[in-house]
């Protein structure tokens, strides 16, 4: 029977596919990402950073240690205890806060906010998608930028198939990925096989085209935007494989 | 969900872990009954270039070579890895004095049917390549589609000495090998699939495909791993080792020939960079 509670809201989703997510490869890869951004944003330690969709605060932390002020906002209370106690751990002083991105608002409040690795466009009403953005157009500071990481439509097409998998720590997933509505929306369905044990979710979230991101925050009231086919801005073009959008208010 | 998955878990770990080079996977899979058969299948279907190439890709092919010279009515031809006698077959129809040696007893058999059947005089042979010990006997030694590129440095090497004995004085290796061009295109991507019944099993069973890409060495591994229904995990490795007409150039050399033709395939395509294959005959020095 399907599941009412859209994916993103079940707390079995993200506990069960935590060490999927985040990979001893993916927190190897942080500091160079977490470069990558400090260097395309052009920012400087002291300022403060949102992390929207922190996770268990791969990119929270990292930029604390390099001094930065941070909060890291997510809706998954697990994550955020992960978060916390490494914070803890490490004497870092970072405000990790549970809320869903859709009501989250403090105003003129960050130099930047950050969204990685796929953590926007999740709602099945794409109004919901304009209020994340127009609520980070409020909570950032006047010249203040957003810094979106995602899938485009331009850059997945290349490379799109219908299925794949990977073994991650004794883990076996199994995704079968379909375009749907005319290439505007993503479902994929995950079968994860632990232990003795078979779980399946549907995973589904928009897709964007570079402009159509752009139109989408540029109404929220940013200035300018610039789109990059990477983190070490890459051109968006035929090559890039991430879409990844700077907005500047 | 069986009790002991977490045994096949166990097993898919250590099978998608990027191998070491030419570390093997499961051994003479091609003469299990059913994969066997599933090859023989594929070799045969007339329209599709999965095992051998297409019919009239085949008929080209010969056509160019006899046309060129390379070879000669009355010919003694030695087709390593014959398959199911596809060139063999059209060698003997073109006047050639063919053996056929390939190391598949499916294949083989096939083909000594397929012979009786038409009548052509061809000596087939079931046996591995690294255990044919011919002198100087053979005008033309023919191994076609990418076989060279199955094989380590080592055995190649080990190969092309076999070959060059075969080969009377001045006598031809008639061969093809594909580049890197092709592998990004044909290299094994990720991807998986549960089937009723198809190439590897003959039931329902599980396939996780992956290509691991060992870019310093111009080798590419396909690798399958199939879970039975019966939970067994089994991993086939097919090594692919690319070249360029500098590398291939080079162990050709090494082995006593030298290069009289190079074309983009054995139909004769003018060669140029950036092809998915070349394709070569070399004179016994």
């Amino acid at each position: 029977m399907e599941n009412v509670t859209p994916w993103h809201e079940q707390d079995a989703f993200w506990e069960t596919t935590a060490p999927i997510i985040f990979t001893k490869q993916r927190w190897a890869n942080t500091p160079a990402e977490v470069e990558n951004v400090i260097s395309l944003l052009d920012i400087k330690p002291g300022i403060h950073i949102l992390d929207l969709g922190c996770g268990v605060g791969r990119h929270s932390l990292e930029l604390a240690r390099r001094g930065f002020k941070v909060t890291g906002v997510d809706r998954t209370k697990l994550y955020l205890e992960q978060a916390s106690e490494k914070a803890a751990q490490e004497g870092l002083n970072i405000e990790f806060i549970q809320e869903d991105m859709r009501t989250f608002c403090q105003p003129d409040t960050f130099d930047a906010v950050i969204n990685l690795f796929t953590s926007f466009g999740y709602f099945e009403d794409s109004e919901d998608d304009r209020k994340v953005a127009m609520n980070v157009y409020q909570s950032l500071k006047p010249g203040g930028v957003f810094l979106l990481e995602t899938h485009g439509k331009e850059s997945l097409a290349p490379i799109f198939q219908e299925n794949s998998w990977r073994e991650q720590n004794g883990i076996l997933i199994l995704q079968e990925h379909k375009v749907t509505n005319n290439w505007s929306w993503m479902e994929n369905r995950w079968i994860i096989i632990k232990d003795n044990k078979r779980t399946e979710f549907k995973v589904t979230h928009r897709l964007y085209a570079a402009t159509e991101l752009a139109s989408l925050l540029t109404g929220c009231g940013f200035k300018h935007v610039d789109t990059y086919g990477n983190l070490s801005r890459s051109p968006y073009d035929h090559t890039a494989r991430r879409m990844v959008t700077a907005a500047y208010k | 969900m069986p009790e002991n998955f977490s045994n096949v878990l166990s097993m898919i770990h250590k099978y998608s872990e990027k191998p070491g080079l030419y570390e093997p996977g499961e051994i003479k899979f091609w003469d299990d009954p059913h994969i066997s058969k599933s090859m023989l299948e594929a070799h045969l279907d007339p329209d599709h270039d999965a095992a051998s190439r297409k019919s009239v890709t085949i008929n080209k092919e010969i056509e160019h070579l006899v046309s060129s010279d390379v070879l000669k009515q009355g010919d003694r031809v030695l087709d390593l890895g014959c398959g199911p006698g596809l060139y063999s077959s059209r060698l003997c129809q073109k006047g050639m004095n063919v053996t056929g040696v390939d190391f598949s007893e499916r294949a083989i058999d096939f083909a000594i049917k397929y012979a009786a059947e038409k009548g052509l005089d061809i000596d087939y042979r079931c046996t591995n390549f690294f255990d044919i010990d011919y002198s100087e006997e053979f005008d033309a030694v023919m191994q076609i589609y990418g076989e060279v590129c199955t094989f380590s440095d080592e055995k190649r090497d080990r190969l092309l000495v076999k070959i060059c004995n075969a080969l009377k004085t001045d006598g031809l290796f008639i061969f093809d090998v594909s580049t890197r061009a092709q592998r990004k295109k044909s290299g094994l991507k990720n991807n998986w699939y549960v089937s009723d019944g198809g190439f590897w099993r003959p039931d329902r069973h599980l396939v996780l495909e992956q290509g691991f890409d060992y870019a310093e060495y111009d080798v590419w591994l396909d690798q399958y791993i199939v879970v039975d229904y019966t939970d067994k995990v089994s991993v086939y490795r097919n090594w692919f080792h690319d070249y360029t007409p500098q590398s291939i150039g080079q162990a050709l050399e090494n082995a006593g020939f030298h290069i009289i033709y190079m074309w983009n395939d054995l139909t004769g395509t003018p060669y140029e960079e950036g092809g998915d294959w070349i394709a070569i005959v070399g004179r016994k020095k």
